[in-house]
């Protein structure tokens, strides 16, 4: 399947120098993980330290959203239907952020 | 418009007689209400029975709101500063504004400030508007791109009691199952009888106790609307609470030997190892920590299947070290403050001190068990809750611990008649499992919360505390980053040759929050933000607008507004048996000439920055909403259609917007094991804080490689215990206390210019004047009504009349909440009561660096002043 990534951060300054849209191919079945392991080997994207490969889960600071809805676990898949395309989202919060 | 047409514009729906419910916001609390609006005039307020929260009952704030509603002084229009001066106490000569042009403007200067660096937008706001709070930290400051936020009453606020809320009880806060207690000991706290999470509900509950021969002590300087209803009023030293716990401590583990040893071995770290310099003993292959397994006759890791009978005290051989039992390790650290040594620091005779451990203990009933619903449990029907009062000091964190962990010895934790946190576990509604969060174990086997500030579908992740990073954030956020709320910002950004951020506040957007009254002394947020472009949104033209205020907008009360979920972390739901409810908050009638909700005005503004795709995106994060309800990124929804997802995703397609328009409150009942969870969630309490040992090297690391001073981490103690606070130093010529308390019919300053809140005060003989005790006004020749002057050892001097009454400490001055404003725009409130924050420096020194709660007493002296001065 056809996945359109873009990355957003809070801290824009985080991006800096990353790019921050990715049109990629997966199999039908992949996961939020396979994607951030796909991810990973793209040289100029900004998550390539953000997700330890031994979590389950993602850090509190990274959302990620595949058609609008958020993914809880790496292990889920990004598409659960028909597999048609899919736009994923990934949200970089900063850390910190607090009231 | 003159202002006596706001009645004329909501009167023109003739023949109209109807009752709305809704939920009160004239506290963080968000009681059900009713509203009764007679041809577009809303006439009346009352509890709404169906509700959970209140069932039926408002304090005299909530009846008081429509006084807000229609009053002539609250902001109506959009409003530019035409003064170029700014100060405390000068005019900004208004001029009234359009909407068009006071948003182009703010867009303009946003679209630069997320250009060059977004980090120049600070945002302050407060809780007692929770739901719009929450919205705008997690939507709008996120995707805009700026960690600069804080609560401007964060020193009001629980502080060190939200750090403890969330790693006892998997919670934010907290509040006792007076259901089943039969013995309630509160520290510097009004729960159920003045003011505290879920009051109004808590109050019925805490009568039917009472009825029931409930015990209740209050620990207390003052007589308080608590103090004055208990069985017992103990009157103590400001600041001195945490040495009287570690007394009870003490007596409890040492001398009585009362403590539930099962509770202690299963559901704590009582049995973990401690190494001679203070860590957890840990298994070399796992990392797990160590217990000492008595049957092997050596150590296993705490979760090792093949475990024998575990030691809860002694201590052991393990590689060479003797290592002590966390239990162990904790009789040994309080066994110094014997009932005497207490005694002398907190001026409570011994005998008390042992006579309240004495009843605490033997009224937990350590083994008793009930059955409720089929299912057997602990009882430990005695219950130590602890606020302000007592932890709004330097030693804040100690202190706390020291009460929370009268709690965990007996095992009064998350069982009937304990201490709960309010509301860790959720199992959803019925029919669609949402909302839905629970607490789990980390990988230490301690536990850590499920849902906590904002929705978080994750459950529980690794990652908290967030460890100790950098100084660049003036909200201390990336130093000390585990306390939920922190008024911190305006100090640092003045202590600027200490702190040398690399980025200013070029615009601060202020919500609902008088952060120069609330926020310490208002010199100190004043110079901060002197130099910034100041937005503030706001009911009336207050301090800090007057004072600050570049562009006022008007803002929407809790009557006027939609505010879907205005309990939706529940922070602020009954703890206990009963019903869970969700309530709306609608508007009870349109919003008054131009006022807007804040929330809708974010929307817009997003919009307007192109930050509309992100908003939608962190809505889905933070309600949770899951398809087919969660926003489409590239769709722009308005307030009324993300409320209707945000209930539809929770309850279900029949149960949108509409039907809580029309039903008001979604109610199920909660469960045992929600309500009861300690028995069915493997995950222990720690006694034993070894992640703040650890922050503490990190911060000492960090504030030494940039240089900073003031940063003591010598109070980032593991255990409880209790040291002075700064306003216990002995300073020449100051020989008392000042403290302020909280009334049940105001919030914080907020509410002073509502006139029957107002007739109340005038009505009570205390709160507008400054309490002394009246043998201790004798001897300084002060007489009742006597003009007083008190004059702070840390500068700032407030002034009012004296109230002679043996209901203070002697060594203690008592003031209410924040009266003594002096806004123009606030012309009823202006005058009435005595400013006391002014006493209060807001600096590294007067602060506890663990929770960032500031020291809310001051080291004073008090003179008699000439009539008429
Ligand atoms: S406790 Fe708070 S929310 Fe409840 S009625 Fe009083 S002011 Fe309103």
């Amino acid at each position: 399947m056809d996945v359109a990534v873009k990355i957003q951060g809070v801290l824009d300054r985080s991006l800096a120098g990353c790019k921050n849209q990715f049109d990629l191919t997966l199999p039908n079945d992949a996961t939020a993980g396979d994607l951030i392991g796909r991810l990973a080997e793209q040289p100029d994207a900004p998550l390539r330290d953000a997700i330890d490969p031994g979590q389950t889960r993602f850090p509190r600071h990274i959302r990620m959203f595949s058609n609008g809805e958020m993914l809880s676990t790496l292990g889920q898949p990004l598409v659960r239907q028909d597999g048609l395309g899919v736009n994923v989202n990934i949200v970089i919060l900063n850390p910190m952020m607090g009231g | 418009m003159p202002k006596h047409e706001a009645i004329d514009q909501a009167s023109q729906n003739d023949n109209e007689d109807v009752w709305i419910q809704s939920a009160c916001g004239m506290c963080y609390n968000q009681c059900g209400i009713r509203g009764h609006r007679v041809d577009g005039t809303l006439i009346k307020i009352e509890g709404n029975p169906d509700n959970p929260i209140g069932r039926g009952r408002l304090c005299a704030r909530g009846l008081a709101g429509i006084q807000l509603l229609y009053d002539p002084h609250r902001i109506d229009y959009p409003l530019r500063r035409t003064n170029p001066e700014k100060g405390i106490g000068v005019d900004p000569k208004w001029e009234r504004i359009s909407w068009d042009d006071a948003l182009d403007e703010i867009t303009e200067r946003l679209a630069t400030i997320k250009e060059n660096d977004p980090r120049g937008l600070y945002f302050s706001g407060t809780v007692i508007c929770l739901a719009p709070l929450s919205h705008a930290l997690a939507t709008f400051l996120p995707a805009f791109g700026t960690p600069n936020s804080f609560v401007s009453d964060g020193h009001q606020c629980g502080n060190a009691e939200h750090i403890l809320a969330r790693t006892l009880h998997g919670s934010v806060t907290t509040n006792p199952d007076v259901e089943h207690c039969d013995y309630l000991l509160l520290f510097g706290c009004q729960a159920g009888l003045g003011t505290y999470y879920a009051l109004t509900t808590m109050a019925q509950d805490v009568a039917d106790a009472r009825d029931r021969g409930m015990k209740l002590v209050v620990v207390d300087p003052f007589l308080s609307s608590a103090a004055e209803k208990a069985d017992e009023w103990v009157p103590i030293k400001p600041g001195s609470d945490g040495a009287l716990a570690c007394a009870i401590l003490n007596l409890l583990v040492n001398e009585y030997r009362i403590f539930d040893a099962d509770y202690l071995l299963e559901h704590a770290d009582g049995p973990y190892l401690l190494t001679e310099d203070g860590w957890y003993a840990r298994d070399p292959g796992s990392n797990r920590p160590l217990v000492w397994d008595i049957d092997a006759g050596k150590p296993r890791p705490f979760d090792d299947p093949e475990l024998g009978q575990v030691a809860l005290e002694g201590a052991y051989q393990v590689e060479g070290q003797t290592c002590r039992t966390v239990f162990e390790t904790l009789k040994g650290t309080v066994a110094k403050w014997t009932p005497e040594a207490a005694s002398e620091v907190t001026t409570i005779p011994p005998d008390m001190i042992r006579k309240i451990a004495r009843d605490f203990g033997e009224a937990a009933c350590i083994e008793r068990t009930i059955e409720i619903d089929g299912r057997e449990l602990p009882h430990r029907p005695a219950a130590a809750l602890y606020f302000k009062g007592a932890h709004g000091h330097d030693n804040a964190w100690p202190t706390s611990m020291a009460i929370e962990l009268l709690n965990e010895v007996v095992g009064a934790s998350n069982v009937p008649g304990g201490l709960l946190g309010t509301t860790p576990v959720c199992d959803g509604h019925p029919d669609t499992g949402f909302p839905r969060w629970k607490p789990g174990a980390n990988e230490d086997g301690l536990l850590d919360a499920g849902m906590l500030l904002y929705n978080d579908p994750y459950g529980v992740v690794p990652g908290w505390p967030p460890p100790p990073t950098d100084t660049e954030l003036p909200n201390l956020r990336d130093l000390i980053g585990w306390p939920i709320t922190t008024c911190f910002t305006p100090a640092a950004l003045t202590d600027k040759e200490n702190f040398s951020f690399d980025h200013k506040p070029e615009l601060l957007l202020n919500y609902g929050s008088n952060l120069l009254m609330s926020a310490a002394r208002p010199e100190v947020t004043f110079e901060a933000f002197k130099d910034t472009f100041v937005v503030s949104f706001n009911l009336h033209s207050d301090e800090t607008a007057e004072a600050l205020s570049d562009i006022v907008l008007p803002d929407t009360s809790y009557m006027e507004r939609l505010d879907p979920l205005p309990n939706f972390t529940r922070h602020h739901h009954p703890v206990g048996l009963g019903n869970w409810g969700h309530t709306i908050r609608q508007p009870l009638v349109e919003p008054l000439h131009e006022r807007r909700h804040f929330t809708e005005v974010l929307l817009e503004l997003g919009q307007r920055l192109g930050l509309t795709e992100t908003m939608n995106l962190l809505t889905n994060n933070l309600y949770g909403l899951v398809a087919p309800h969660a926003l489409d990124p590239e769709r722009t929804y308005s307030w009324r259609e993300i409320s209707d997802q945000a209930y539809r995703s929770w309850f279900g397609d029949e149960h949108g917007l509409d039907w809580f328009e029309t039903n008001g409150v979604m109610r199920w009942p909660k469960k045992v094991e929600e309500v009861f969870w300690k028995p069915f969630v493997h995950a222990r309490a720690p006694l034993y804080n070894e992640w703040l040992k650890r922050a503490g090297e990190q911060v000492d690391e960090i504030v030494e490689k940039k240089g900073i001073k003031g940063v003591d981490t010598s109070g980032f103690f593991p255990l409880p215990d209790w040291r002075p606070c700064r306003a216990h130093r002995a300073r020449e010529g100051y020989d008392m206390q000042a403290i302020y308390y909280r009334v049940p019919w105001h919030t914080f300053s907020m509410t002073y210019e509502n006139p029957w809140l107002d007739e109340i005060s005038r009505g009570e003989p205390y709160s507008y004047f400054i309490c002394i005790n009246t043998k201790t006004a004798r001897a300084k020749n002060i007489t009742d009504g006597d003009p007083i002057e008190v004059e702070g050892a840390d500068g700032g001097t407030i002034r009012g009349r004296a109230r002679l009454t043996e209901g203070v400490h002697p060594e203690v001055l008592a003031v209410a909440n924040n009266g003594g404003h002096w806004a123009k725009g606030m012309p009823f409130a202006r005058g009435k009561g005595v400013f006391f924050n002014q006493l209060l420096p807001m600096d590294l020194e007067h602060s506890d660096l663990v929770s960032l709660s500031m020291d809310c007493d001051a080291r004073v002296r008090v003179t008699r002043m000439a009539e008429g001065a």
